[in-house]
């Protein structure tokens, strides 16, 4: 298992991520909470076997990447989390799709093809999602969603949640380090040990998320989780939203791994 | 804001399984005083707190807060009277920045950006450590995550400050600045705490809590001083008011 420090170390990475300054940082939360809704309904909007077409939507996380000057391990290292995830879902297609598809010189079975096309969409929406929280925070998303016209109870709902992830992690690192020092240095949680821990682990959470409510109560909460107000929306958060929508579109519409590989053929043939 | 007063009344409160914890507990703070609440575990000390910030309802008597009898429908208007640090600043500390956390009480109190920005800044100024404004709290050590709960306290500008454990788990720096802090603010201040040396350092009064009611209260150097009244009620005299186990003499307070 890996050790749940880290795991919370990561988690709280993102929240540092989300605080720095950049191009992509800079925009309206709204701007970058409504390109990334696009972006997942134009990948989900692609046919089941249909692979080349949605690649060109990589140029969105790599550019991302780049400017918000994300460091690409930081996505590798969620991605591989999520990854046996991705593939346990993907892996039912070859199963149940075994008609053959010709594939260039190739005949395959067409499940082979749809666990291409899930494995690649599912990568590409966690990519998304990761890039949206540690650009815009998950304060950032909050007000993105509220200027959408997200009722308030489902946004208040979303950052608890991810708030008692964190909560929830830290008691976690508490226990399984407690329960090491005392295990004789036996690796994993023993059977009898682990619904105890379980049950222990939910009581201490619910007490200690008790003790933060009582904190924020004390401090004015009302219901509304208030996370500052965002500047403005201008011109290049305008600029920003238009570019990205108008890629998309045209990501959707036509075949750009087609056409490019039409003309490398063109530019070939009129070398030979 | 002024300094709060604080007038607790016949205090009664169980707990829901029966088990009683304050039986008739009254106790008086004067506004820009410093009260140190002491006690053995078990004493009723945290109880007495949460009864102040209105968590828990007494079941009997009354708590006034700066002219203001705390009751179900005042409760937003008296908490805002209250500054109260949790014994554990991980409580306290749930967002993702240290500035969000101390922003996060004017952000309720329905301020505006700018005015948001004064208050944080002065509270992070206040407390030392405006530079660690934008590092998640998760990254800071004991004794700054203690400076920023104050920190989310102070910004809301309260005028009565209740303390529970300050200086449990502080190094004796952490501590040192700590009670520099305390001692340096201008607000009324209730503090449970089972270190008698910052009751006697910090307080100028001192009430003793034993068996769910005030043993004893007055001058901190005089209650702290009495072995026998501390012995009774289960705790043991700060070492600057022993006397020297060779010479016998006292330490000149």
């Amino acid at each position: 298992m890996r050790d749940p420090s880290r795991t919370l170390a990561a988690f709280y990475t993102v929240d540092e991520l989300s605080r720095r300054h950049s191009p992509v940082h800079d925009r309206h939360p709204l701007a970058l909470s409504a390109t990334t809704a696009a972006f997942m309904v134009v990948i989900a909007s692609f046919g089941r076997r249909e692979v080349s077409t949605i690649l060109p939507l990589f140029l969105y996380p790599c550019l991302t990447l780049a400017l918000a000057d994300v460091r690409p391990a930081e996505l590798f290292r969620r991605l591989a989390s999520v990854a046996p995830l991705i593939l346990a879902i993907a892996a039912l297609s070859p199963v149940f799709e075994t008609a053959p598809v010709r594939v260039g010189p190739w005949t395959i079975a067409g499940g082979w093809l749809s666990f291409g096309s899930l494995v690649v969409k599912l990568t590409l929406t966690v990519t998304a999602a990761f890039l949206l929280v540690a650009t815009a925070g998950m304060g950032g998303v909050a007000r993105g969603l509220r200027a959408a016209g997200v009722p308030r109870l489902a946004v208040v709902v979303l950052q608890m949640t991810y708030r008692y992830v964190a909560l929830l992690l830290a008691e976690v690192t508490t226990m399984t380090r407690a329960h090491e020092l005392r295990s004789g240095g036996r690796r994993g949680v023993d059977r009898s040990v682990l619904g105890p821990m379980i049950g222990g682990l939910l009581l201490r959470s619910y007490d200690r998320a008790g003790r933060v409510y009582d904190a924020m109560s004390l401090r004015g909460f009302d219901g509304e989780y208030r996370v500052g107000q965002a500047s403005r929306f201008g011109v290049p958060d305008t600029l920003y939203c238009l570019a990205w929508l108008g890629y998309f579109a045209i990501v959707r519409l036509v075949d750009l791994a087609e056409a490019l590989g039409r003309i490398a053929n063109r530019l070939a043939g009129g070398m030979l | 804001m002024n300094a709060c007063g604080l007038d607790l009344n016949a205090i009664r409160f169980s707990y829901p399984d029966g088990r009683p914890v304050l039986g008739g507990l009254s106790l008086s703070l004067k506004p820009g005083s410093k009260l140190a609440l002491v006690g053995a575990n078990g004493s009723g000390k945290s109880t007495l707190l949460g009864l102040v910030a209105g968590l828990l309802q007494p079941q009997s008597g009354s708590i006034d807060i700066g002219g203001l009898t705390l009751c179900k429908r005042n409760l937003k208007e008296a908490r805002q009277r209250i500054g109260f640090v949790f014994q554990d600043p991980d409580d306290q500390l749930f967002t993702g920045s240290v500035y969000d956390d101390v922003a996060f009480g004017p952000r309720n109190g329905g301020l505006d950006q700018a005015a948001v920005r004064e208050r944080a800044d002065a509270a992070l100024s206040t407390v030392g450590i405006a530079d660690l404004a934008d590092r998640p709290p998760f990254r800071l050590s004991g004794g700054e995550k203690r400076m920023a709960a104050i920190a989310t306290v102070l910004s809301m500008d309260p005028g009565l400050l209740v303390l529970d454990e300050p200086s449990a788990a502080l190094d004796p720096k952490a501590r040192r600045r700590l009670i520099s802090l305390l001692s340096s603010l201008s607000q009324s201040m209730l503090i449970a705490t089972h270190d008698l040396e910052l009751a006697l350092e910090l307080c100028d009064e001192t009430a003793i809590l034993f068996g769910g009611a005030v043993e004893a209260a007055g001058r901190s150097k005089d209650l702290l001083a009495d072995e026998g009244l501390l012995d009774r009620c289960g705790l043991e005299a700060p070492l600057s008011v022993r006397a020297c186990p060779v010479c016998g003499k006292r330490a000149a307070r």
